[in-house]
């Protein structure tokens, strides 16, 4: 008999199959919308988080915590104070450390930040699970006035290893002096990484310090010639910041101490990872702001899959009086109701993770290309889950309502059909 | 069958309704208030009245959908009221057979398989059917051609017959494995003249042969040649108009 009833209800459905298909859709798309929010909504937090990986310390003149993680990762806004390059000799000498990387910033050009820095920042930094930083084209420095550029700025003004460019000084604003004395040359240009390293043009301190040489208060000096300095010869007195790796982690804290407390000037060590989640809590409206448009979104696909739903088991119901008048007991028909709601809903879900899986997949690289965002093909997490759950719990509902009327008025249904 | 069934049915009826009243739930004025009426066994009952005045209702209470609020409706000496839901489903199952005005098949599946629905949800009756010609199929099939449909007919989806095959593939069904009751709700409203006469035949024929009683219900008076019992609802119905207006003073009977 349950075979039979089952054959029927595949029957049943395969007779409706374009209203179901409808009702397919509609739940793939709540699904897809749904899955697809919640998902841009963790990548918005692990793309903010993977900026920085790989460092352990980022040092700096002593202030606040915020502003030297904004300049130094995320080239937003401009460094106050500077430490001396003695400094940065002084903490790479200290035991433990591996490596440390000077940065220098200051010039743009046409609204890219740019950065001064050594050779070992290709080398030592690292961004998201610890990957490094790999060159699609050309490779590191090679004269004094080369340049590697990030992804992004490549891409946005048609740059290729050996263009010329030629920097601003200051943010590049309306006043700007250009430093057309000394134009530079892309030495490489970085693969894409969805980080700030896509948006910044990396030169070396010593270039940066050529440029000012025998600048006074962010003026050249009147009567001084183009290019008298060599670039070569001109280590950099002062840096705004630098980045440090340890060889093991567990020392982070006794160096922290020292650069605290170190004696020539004022210095400031700070943990990237906890300053960056002192970050993330400034964003906390946003991310809840997104978390609210998602319930939202949620509750609105839910209740139109409910009526959609609703609408096609309304179709049924002469079919399920007609089972009940030939002795279909009442469990049986909410059975049969039920189960094809939940079908329906797997398929649906199914199709729209699928859809999603394809959309990221295909999507993915141009977003990336235009939005900077990063989605990532992973498997569904806890909190995709839940959604996927409550779609589920939703739909089972929305089913139980017609089945429940079915319970109740479907002989009687029967026996009047002209009510 | 229970002892009582036994009982009332070795006294000759399939459906007993003893003092009945019926009011809508939250309604203080019944609608039907029915002393007695008592259905043969293998007889054929023509119900008729106007419209509204509570032909379904009583059909109601006779297959145990609704309750009387006060009486009793007995079906082979088994009282409805005393069956929760759930038996009362079974027991409507093994023993009454349904032909409604229209809508009666699943339409997307043959009419052969309409007719073996009720064997699926009934023991009793895929028993009695198995009993009859071998196996519910055999039963389901010899049931149709006796309807006069075709061979081809049976296996053709129940949507694609026509309005008058449709109902004599809903009476087929409504007798196999020979239910004691067949209620058919005005099955004939929907066909024409002829139609209507071939089905009565047919239906007629059937339901003798499988040894139901058929209560059929009806407002076309042209029908009753086919009915050994005719039941004039109004007349029998206390609660009804007729009475009230004629201040009780026609009496409570059964027009035999």
């Amino acid at each position: 008999m349950n075979l039979w009833l089952l054959n029927l209800a595949w029957r049943s459905a395969w007779n409706r199959r374009f209203s179901l298909t409808f009702t397919v859709v509609s739940i793939a798309l709540a699904t897809l919308m749904l899955l697809g929010l919640e998902r841009a909504r963790n990548d918005l937090r692990s793309h903010f988080v993977s900026a920085v990986s790989g460092t352990d310390l980022i040092v700096g003149a002593r202030g606040g915590q915020l502003p030297l993680l904004l300049y130094t990762v995320f080239h937003v806004g401009t460094p106050t104070n500077t430490m001396k390059a003695s400094s940065v000799e002084a903490i790479a000498a200290q035991p433990g450390v591996a490596w440390v990387v000077p940065i220098v910033k200051g010039d743009s050009h046409r609204g890219y930040p740019v950065m001064g820095t050594s050779p070992g920042y290709f080398e030592h930094v690292r961004y998201g699970l610890k990957q490094p930083l790999v060159f699609q084209s050309g490779g590191p420095w090679v004269n004094a006035f080369d340049a590697v550029l990030g992804a992004e700025v490549a891409d946005a003004l048609g740059y290729t290893v050996s263009s010329q460019l030629t920097l601003a000084h200051g943010d590049g604003g309306l006043n700007a002096i250009a430093h057309d004395d000394h134009p530079f040359t892309v030495s490489g240009v970085l693969v894409r990484t969805g980080t700030p390293v896509d948006r910044s043009i990396l030169v070396s301190t010593q270039a940066l310090s050529a440029l000012h040489a025998g600048w006074i208060g962010g003026r050249p000096l009147p009567g001084q010639g183009k290019a008298s300095v060599l670039p070569g010869a001109l280590q950099p007195v002062t840096v705004n910041a630098a980045l440090i790796g340890l060889e093991r982690r567990a020392a982070v804290f006794s160096l922290q101490r020292y650069i605290n407390s170190f004696q020539a000037e004022p210095l400031m060590a700070i943990l990237p990872g906890v300053t960056l989640d002192e970050l993330w809590g400034l964003l906390t409206p946003i991310e809840s702001t997104l978390g609210v448009m998602g319930w939202l979104i949620a509750a609105v696909s839910l209740a139109g899959l409910m009526s959609v739903i609703l609408t096609s088991l309304n179709e049924r119901r002469r079919e399920l009086a007609i089972l009940r008048s030939v002795g279909a007991r009442p469990g049986q028909i909410v059975l049969l109701v039920s189960c094809e709601s939940l079908l329906v809903t797997l398929v649906g879900l199914l199709a729209g993770s699928i859809a999603l899986f394809a959309l990221i997949a295909s999507l993915g690289p141009w977003l990336q290309t235009r939005a900077g965002l990063t989605l990532s093909l992973s498997l569904p997490t806890p909190s995709e889950g839940i959604i996927v759950l409550s779609i589920i719990a939703a739909s089972l509902l929305a089913s139980l309502i017609p089945a429940w009327r079915a319970y109740r008025v479907t002989l009687a249904d029967g026996l009047s059909p002209s009510a | 069958m229970t002892a009582s069934a036994a009982l009332s049915a070795s006294a000759g009826f399939v459906l007993s309704i003893d003092h009945l009243v019926y009011a809508w739930p939250g309604h203080a004025d019944p609608v039907l208030k029915i002393n007695d009426l008592r259905i043969p066994l293998h007889s054929r009952t023509f119900l008729y009245g106007p419209s509204g005045c509570g032909k379904s209702t009583l059909l109601g209470l006779m297959a145990g959908v609704l309750l009387p609020t006060s009486g009793s409706v007995d079906l082979l000496g088994q009282r409805w009221q005393t069956l929760n839901a759930a038996r009362r489903d079974r027991y409507r199952a093994d023993h009454v057979g349904y032909i409604f005005q229209q809508f009666n098949l699943v339409p997307y599946i043959s009419a052969l398989e309409n007719v073996l629905a009720p064997c699926y949800f009934s023991a009793q009756r895929r028993q009695a059917a198995m009993a009859d010609h071998g196996s519910p199929a055999a039963s389901a099939k010899t049931l149709l051609l006796a309807m006069g449909l075709t061979p081809d007919d049976i296996q053709r989806p129940a949507g694609n017959l026509s309005v008058g095959q449709q109902q004599r593939v809903a009476a087929a069904r409504a007798l196999i494995g020979r239910p004691a009751l067949v209620i058919a709700d005005e099955p004939t409203s929907a066909l024409d003249d002829d139609t209507t006469h071939s089905f009565m035949q047919h239906l007629s024929s059937a339901v003798d042969k499988a040894q139901s009683s058929l209560v059929f219900v009806s407002h076309d008076r042209n029908l009753q040649t086919y009915f050994n019992q005719h039941v004039f609802l109004p007349e029998i119905n206390l609660a009804g108009p007729l009475h009230k207006t004629t201040g009780h003073a026609v009496a409570a009977g059964v027009a035999t």
